[in-house]
Parts: C-alpha cells; structure tokens; sequence
C-alpha cells in the first residue's frame, strides 16, 4: 500500500474529529448502552494532532457535547503524534496515543469510552446495518446525515482540492430535511469580515433556509444513507429527494459530499 | 416542490419512465446542463418528442411556447424548411467524408466576409470545441500559459474552463484566473500580480452566468480591457457563443464596440445544426497553424450548408430586429404584470436573450414556481439559465405568455408571498 500524502491524511483527520468524533455525543444522548457509559462521569476528552486538528468530548453526567479545537480545560487529553495514527484508530486499529493528562481517568478511558465508540461502529459498519426496527433505523439516519453534514463543511473549509468550488460556492444556508419529521441539519457559508466560514448545524431548526433538501422519508433516507440510492436519480425524478432554492449552493454542497464520501472510503 | 395548478393538465409520466431507464444505463440519466436537476425536477419535460418553428412537443405530448430554443442555437425557428432543405440537399450526397466539401471553404469566406476582425475561419462542433482552440491559440502566439476568464461565465465543459472538479488536474485549474465582471481595477491587478504570464482574456460581450442577472457591459469596460490586453501583450478572445448572430449579424463585437483578436461562435450559426467555428485576426494566424485541430465529424458538409443558409436568412430578413421586438415585449410585459401582482422583477441582459430575477428574492423559490406554473400552461421558461428569442416567434406567443403570467406571478404569490 502507498502511504497517503500528509495532506490527505491530515484532512482525513480532521474529518474524524469534526464529523465522526461528534456522533460520540449524539450516541450518548440517543442509545441507551451509550448512555450508561457515561452517566454519572464528568470529564473532557481531548483528541488531537499534533500541530493539528483537535476536537474534544464534554462530558457531564448525561449531557455530551462535542466541541473544536482545545478545551481549555481537558481532563483527558490523547496526543497523536500524526494524522495518520488518529485515522488509524478511528478505523478501528488498536492505537496507542500519549495520554498527556488524564491519569486518574484511566479506568473511565480504558471501559466506559471504548463502549461508545463500539456502539458507534455497531450502528454505522456493524449488525446495526441490517437492524430493520424504526427506532435503529432513525438512529442509523440520524447519525449519517449529521456526519454527512459535518463532513462537507469541514472538507468546504479544508480541502486544498476543492478550493475553487469553495470560493464559488454562494453564501447561505442548506436544509437538508428527512421527512415528514425525521433528522434534519443544515449545511452554511457565511462571508464576514474575518473571512469565511463553513458550519454544520444538526437538530437546529432554521427559519428561512436559502435552499431545502428534502428526502421523502426515513427509508428513502436509509438507502441514500448506506450507498444504496443514487441521489442523482432521485433528484432528477424530483419523488425520493426534493430540492429548491438556491441551486448553485446545494451543486456545491454535493460536490463537498462527494469528496466526503470518496475521502471516507479509503 | 408542490406540483404546478394548472387546467391543463399536463403531466410528465413518460419523461419520468424514460429517465428512470436512461438512469440505468447513462451516467446520471442526462448528463450536463439538460440533466432535469437543473430544471425543475418533477415539474418539467426531460425528453422531447419534436418541434417546429417557435413550439415544441415533450415525449407525454405537451406542447410548449419554446423560450429556450435547444440552450440557443435554434435562431430562426425549429424545422426552418429553408434550412432544413439546404441540410437535405447535401445529406442526400452523403454525410461524412475523406475530404471536407467545397461548402467549407464557402463558408470561412462567408464568415471573414461578415465579421470585421475575421482574416481566416476554423470549423468545429461545440463551443468548447473552439474555446479551448482560442485558449491554445493565445499560448501558441505569447508563449505563456495562463488564462483570465470573469467569475461565474461559462466557456464550456473542457478542463481548462469547467467549474466541476471531477477529473481536472490542479495545474490545469490553477492556469485560469478569475475576476469579477466589468471590474477593471480587478483585471489590472490580476494582470500586475501576473505579470508576464497571461496569454489571454477571455470574456463574453456581456455577462450571462445562471441563476443570477445578466450584467451589462459599463462604459468604458471594454476599452480597458483592450488597452491592457495592448499594453502587456496580452491576446483578447470573445467568446460570442449565446449570443453570437442574435444580436447582429456581424457578430455581437460590433453592437458593444469591442475589439477582439479572436472571437468564438457555435449555437445561433447554424439553428440548431452542429457546427462551431473560431475566427482570429490575420496576425495569430501562423499561431492557429501551429495548433492541431482535429475532430472526425468537423467537416460534415450539411451544418455547413445549415450555417450559410441560416447567416442568409438573418442578414437579407429582419429575424434579429423582431426577436429585439418581441423581446422588448416579453421584458415589458412580465415587469409590468409582476409590479402590478407586488413583485420586483426585472428581465436582464438583451432583449433577445433575457433572464428574469425576482429582485426582492434572490434565493430563486419565487422564479422555480413562476417557471413551474409557466411550464404546466404550455409555457416553456427555465428557471435558471437565460431564455432566447427566435425570429419565430409571435406577437400571439407573447400575447399568450403574458396572459398566463398573471396567473402563475398570482401563484406564486399565494405559495411564497411576494
């Protein structure tokens, strides 16, 4: 195998940190073996690069947040010394960061954390796959479309290969919206005077998106989901997915979503 | 989208049939700019059946008011017997042969003739076909390699000029530098920060980008753009494509006063037959010689004797004063009728080859349902690309359209607001 350019790797990185790392949070609040794990902890978990991407993971008690960049105040605190190894370990090799801080927290690192991120890979690569129960069905949504979300604004942001397509694409905001009232989240540029910046939004309502998204329901969802329908199609035949408003913003938008999909892949 | 109201009931069930078996079997169903993605998926036609002056039938049997005219090529009226005749005349002496037709050398003389700055005429297919030409033309000539295009024009679909991603290098990308239209203070610093490396600017006559309006050159824009182009050397290509033909018949060069060294044309040539061609300016000609330019169909004789036939009928008939006429109506008309429902509307760009923006809305849900409530009534108007006049068209098609834009500007009102 070749190694992958230190661009791609840090890239990949830090699609995990902003857009797989925060399904962590979204697990603790929906999936009950996720939510034992840390109810009662409080603690901050820090991942990050060295000279790089870092995200963390707020935990407290019940309530799990997800943040960017470094916690002032992490209680745990893993170093990976490239991308490369962050990748790793999120593709589920058996990674050693340094622990920097967090001592104390070892048995919290060693049994409850490992339990969320195999609740996470049981739902996005495991048996959770072929669970057919609405209510694994509509986790399974909801965690795709946040990751999917997440993903293209960080590889808008990121990604040196689509630079272009990232200054063309018009300011405003996408809904992407499973209905009748299933996940939604929104994908943004936003232009000020510091510059520019792409967000993601999940579970936020929004009161006049610039351009809608909308997948006809939770099936339909889970099929686009899992690779299984073509999005092209189904937009063209305007029953499965919808879309209106500002055109050029969703173009570019799934220009970013397949950069994601292609980047996830390998 | 909600489904369009209309008594007419038109539907688009073969389109959809028809698009879900092309999908199985052709990358994304239709590829480009006609895939319905673009249109109003759901609302609009995806397959025609036929077409004939200023009308065309959809494949469910819809028939439309053609404001689009095939993306503009069709000029003087779909099926014009005139050209059509000069088509099979040449077709029924066969299609493809060793050596191009004596028509081709007619033809370059036909199009130096007409067009002020032409020395000499290459042919091709597509407008990419001849952008790409120009682009490697200019290289040739200054020996350098970067190219100055305006921020969301389209030169078609070739690597140098595509806004996709997909299978484009980075260099290739990384030789095309954007500017904002009609912003010279833009041109000159991009040419300073440059400096000694442009090989060419390549504009349209006026700014027609989709989805948003058509902007106008301002005074002076041209002139500047020619005197940098002087001062450093630099090779000016007008890419005439759209409008080329439809605005003069000496090329759209002449109706702004722009001085180019090279000037692209394709759609409006030949109404609607496949034919391109590049003109240059006799100085870039040992340039042009030293680019091989080649394609299999290139020399097919019949789009030839469609180009000819069809530059006939729009220089000897008043074709481009009537599309001017009627264009003023359409833009007239929808203004007023969209003031009057409390819309700001504006119909930019020529006449002959308006786009209408919601001013107050420029996220485009207002247009997507004029267009769709326009198309459910036989009204054929895309939603995001420039319409085109056609010199078949009526006084009654604008009657008509006008008619059924009080309904659908009241339609959209009631689905959005104004």
């Amino acid at each position: 195998m070749h190694p992958r350019p230190l661009a791609a790797e840090k890239l990949k990185a830090a699609i995990y940190l902003k857009a797989i790392f925060p399904l962590m949070a979204d697990l603790a609040h929906a999936d009950p073996h996720a939510r034992g794990a840390v109810q009662g902890k409080r603690c901050v978990i820090q991942l990050e690069v060295k000279n790089g991407p870092a995200a963390y993971l707020s935990i407290d008690s019940d309530t799990v947040r997800h943040g960017i960049g470094r916690h002032p105040s992490a209680s745990i605190r893993l170093l990976f010394k490239t991308p490369e190894l962050l990748n790793r370990m999120f593709a589920g090799e058996n990674i050693r960061p340094s622990l920097r801080k967090g001592f104390l927290h070892l048995p919290f690192l060693l049994k409850q954390f490992p339990v969320i991120a195999d609740r996470l890979t049981y739902f996005l690569e495991g048996e959770g796959r072929h669970a057919t129960d609405a209510e694994t069905i509509k986790l399974r949504v909801s965690l795709g479309l946040h990751a999917m979300l997440a993903g293209m604004a960080t590889i808008a942001a990121e990604d040196p290969s689509l630079e272009n397509v990232a200054m063309a694409t018009p300011e405003g905001t996408l809904l992407i919206n499973v209905l009748p009232d299933g996940p939604f989240g929104t994908f943004s540029k936003l232009v000020t005077e510091n510059g520019t910046e792409f967000s993601a939004t999940f579970g936020q309502p929004i009161q006049s998106p610039n351009a809608m998204m909308e997948i006809a329901d939770i099936d339909t969802a889970k099929r686009l989901i899992d690779g299984e329908l073509n999005a092209i199609t189904a937009i063209g035949l305007g029953r499965e997915i919808s879309i209106r408003g500002l055109l050029p913003l969703i173009e570019k938008a799934s220009l970013f979503l397949y950069r994601f999909g292609k980047i996830m892949e390998v | 989208m909600k489904p369009a109201s209309s008594n007419k009931n038109f539907n688009f069930d073969q389109s959809l049939a028809l698009f879900s078996r092309a999908a199985k079997v052709i990358p994304e169903g239709i590829y480009g700019h006609q895939n319905p993605a673009f249109v109003l998926p759901g609302n609009c036609p995806y397959f025609a059946d036929s077409a004939h002056g200023a009308h065309f039938r959809d494949v469910d049997g819809n028939d439309y008011i053609d404001f689009l005219c095939g993306y503009g090529p069709v000029v003087v009226g779909h099926a014009h017997p005139e050209v059509e005749k000069a088509v099979s005349g040449l077709l029924s002496k066969g299609v493809c042969f060793n050596h191009p037709g004596e028509i081709m050398v007619r033809l370059a003389e036909r199009l130096t003739g007409l067009i002020s700055i032409a020395d000499w005429s290459i042919f091709a297919k597509n407008g990419s076909d001849v952008t790409t030409y120009a682009v490697r033309v200019a290289r040739e000539f200054t020996g350098r390699k970067k190219i100055i295009i305006a921020s969301g024009a389209y030169h078609g679909a070739h690597a140098w000029c595509t806004a996709y991603p997909g299978g484009v290098l980075p260099e290739e990308a990384a030789n095309v530098r954007p500017i904002r239209w009609n912003r010279l203070d833009d041109l000159e610093k991009c040419v300073a920060e440059n400096s000694g490396e442009i090989a060419g600017i390549v504009l349209t006559p006026y700014h027609h980008p989709t989805y948003t309006a058509q902007e106008m050159p301002a005074d002076g824009f041209w002139e500047g753009v020619r005197e940098i182009c002087d001062t450093e050397g630099i090779i000016l290509i007008l890419d005439d494509i759209r409008a080329g033909f439809r605005l003069s018949i000496h090329g759209s060069h002449e109706v702004y006063g722009i001085c180019p060294d090279l000037v692209c044309y394709a759609k409006a040539m030949a109404n609607g037959h496949p034919i391109a061609a590049a003109v240059g300016r006799q100085k870039f000609r040992e340039a042009a010689e030293q680019v091989f330019f080649a394609g299999t169909f290139w020399f097919a004789p019949a789009p030839m004797a469609a180009a000819l036939t069809t530059l006939n009928i729009l220089e000897t008939g008043n074709a481009i004063a009537e599309m001017e006429r009627l264009g003023i109506r359409l833009k007239t008309g929808l203004e007023e009728i969209g003031t009057a429902q409390g819309f700001r509307v504006t119909l930019s760009g020529p006449p002959a080859l308006p786009y209408m923006t919601f001013d107050d809305h420029p996220d485009l849900y207002h247009i997507q349902i004029f267009c769709r409530e326009m198309i459910a009534r036989g009204v054929f108007l895309h939603p995001h690309h420039n319409w085109f006049l056609c010199a078949a068209h009526t006084d009654a098609d604008i009657d008509e359209t006008l008619e059924k834009a009080e309904i659908a500007f009241r339609r959209v009102k009631e689905e959005v607001g104004t």
